[in-house]
């Protein structure tokens, strides 16, 4: 290996330790009172560093706490992520160390902070408080954590995070800190996490309602067949046996019925299908009424009529398979002209 | 084409029965009434058996499936051999005018 290509290796290597996948940008907080600015607030805060303002004595209330950046450099059709730690020591005017009424919404800009342009906003609701704990000066200290996602469209230079409190409940200020700001570039570390996360929750939905289908068309299936199963009728049979018998005209008399016997017996049992059977019982003077069974069999041992019926099923077939053989051997025997019909 | 031919073959047989047997049942009607009155009680036997055929077959529970089955093989043992039958008779007749 040369030493262009060694030069031109470590040159990409120390770019890849030393290139920032994540931007942090150099942000100020301006914390607004509930008539004019508080205590001529504006302070710089240096990317993951603490900023912290201990109020000397007791400022007037806040209306608002703003997070601001105007140095930014946020690229088009990437997709960010700002999200930061903040910390409040307040005192509310009931005093009492609750997240009631703190605060009623957010806001979100991007654009040029600077010229006070705007390319898009968003309403946010931070409306979770994660902790409360003893603050400075007999304050109450909230802390909350806050994340904003946004795919940016129009390339921008700033962002400000605004932080309303509800009007009549504006709190105290005794000192504010905020931790951890970073706007996080999801796109360049791999993609935005929620897009994978919708990625993989859509293909996990796609399975599901493909698997969901399939068995879905299974359950039909096994209704259609075990349909089949119960369905008593047979007039499709019946239809393609009275196709041969059908149209035979029977004698109904004599020596000719009793030859022809089988075949009106098979004819009416292609076309069969189950009436009650009523009859009179002696003695008693009553009638018999008989339900057909397969009704009965159906509502109380259907489970056991299924496995019946495929076990029928498969011994029959199996039946019908040998005497098929057996009849189509026969047809090679030379000594052998039977005929089912006439040899009655 | 088939089917027709069985349906044809089914109806001459059948016919060919009936004209057959035609005479004497009228000869038995006609000077064994008493044979011809049993004759038609045996032939009323089986059309009241028939009625119950449907019950029957639905107090087996078998499935549409196993009565296809058996109608099909049915139709087949009642047919196929009609067909072979017909095929020997015709092959035997074609042996016996050709020298």
């Amino acid at each position: 290996m040369n030493k262009k290509r060694i030069l031109f290796f470590t040159f990409l290597i120390f770019g890849f330790i030393f290139f920032p996948k994540n931007v942090f940008a150099a942000s100020r907080i301006r914390i607004y009172g509930s008539n004019n600015a508080l205590c001529a607030t504006q302070y710089n805060v240096t990317t993951k560093s603490y900023v912290t303002y201990n109020g000397s004595g007791t400022c007037a209330t806040i209306s608002r706490v703003s997070i601001s950046e105007d140095n930014a450099v946020l690229q088009s059709g990437i997709h960010y992520r700002l999200s930061s730690t903040l910390f409040l020591d307040i005192k509310q005017p009931n005093d009492y160390c609750t997240s009631d009424n703190l605060y009623t919404r957010g806001d979100f800009y991007i654009g040029n902070y600077t010229a006070n342009q705007w390319n898009n906003s968003s309403n946010v609701t931070w409306n979770k408080v994660d902790d409360i704990s003893q603050g400075r000066n007999g304050s109450c200290r909230y802390t909350w954590g806050l994340v904003q996602d946004w795919n940016n469209t129009v390339s921008s230079t700033g962002y400000t995070w605004d932080f309303y409190f509800q009007q009549n409940h504006f709190p105290t200020l005794y000192g504010i800190e905020i931790r951890r700001l970073d706007l996080e570039n999801l796109t360049s570390g791999g993609g935005n996490i929620s897009d994978v996360t919708n990625a993989v929750n859509n293909q996990t939905n796609a399975i599901i309602n493909n698997n969901n289908s399939n068995t879905q068309n299974i359950i039909n299936n096994n209704n259609e067949h075990f349909n089949n199963l119960l369905d008593p009728n047979t007039t499709s049979s019946g239809q393609l046996a009275n196709h041969y018998f059908g149209n035979v005209q029977l004698a109904t008399h004599g020596l000719t019925q009793i030859i022809t016997a089988p075949i009106r017996l098979f004819q009416s049992f292609v076309g069969a299908t189950c009436t009650t059977l009523t009859f009179p019982l002696p003695f008693v003077e009553q009638n018999v009424t008989l339900p057909c069974m397969s009704a009965i069999y159906q509502q109380h041992f259907s489970t056991f009529l299924y496995i019946y019926r495929l076990i029928t099923d498969g011994v029959i077939a199996y039946w019908v398979c040998v005497k098929i053989w057996q009849k189509c051997k026969s047809f090679l025997d030379p000594t052998d002209d039977k005929v089912e019909v006439f040899d009655l | 084409m088939i089917n027709s031919l069985l349906e044809g073959v089914f109806n001459f047989v059948v016919g060919l029965i009936n004209s057959i047997i035609e005479p004497i049942d009228l000869l038995i009607q006609n000077n064994i009434p008493e044979l011809a009155s049993a004759l038609a009680s045996f032939g009323n036997l089986i059309d009241y058996v028939i009625n119950f055929i449907g019950y029957c077959i639905d107090a087996t529970g078998l499935s549409s499936f196993a009565l296809t089955l058996i109608v099909l093989y049915l139709t087949f043992a009642l047919t196929m051999p009609v067909i072979v039958w017909v095929i020997k008779v015709v092959v035997k007749w074609w042996h016996m005018l050709v020298p």
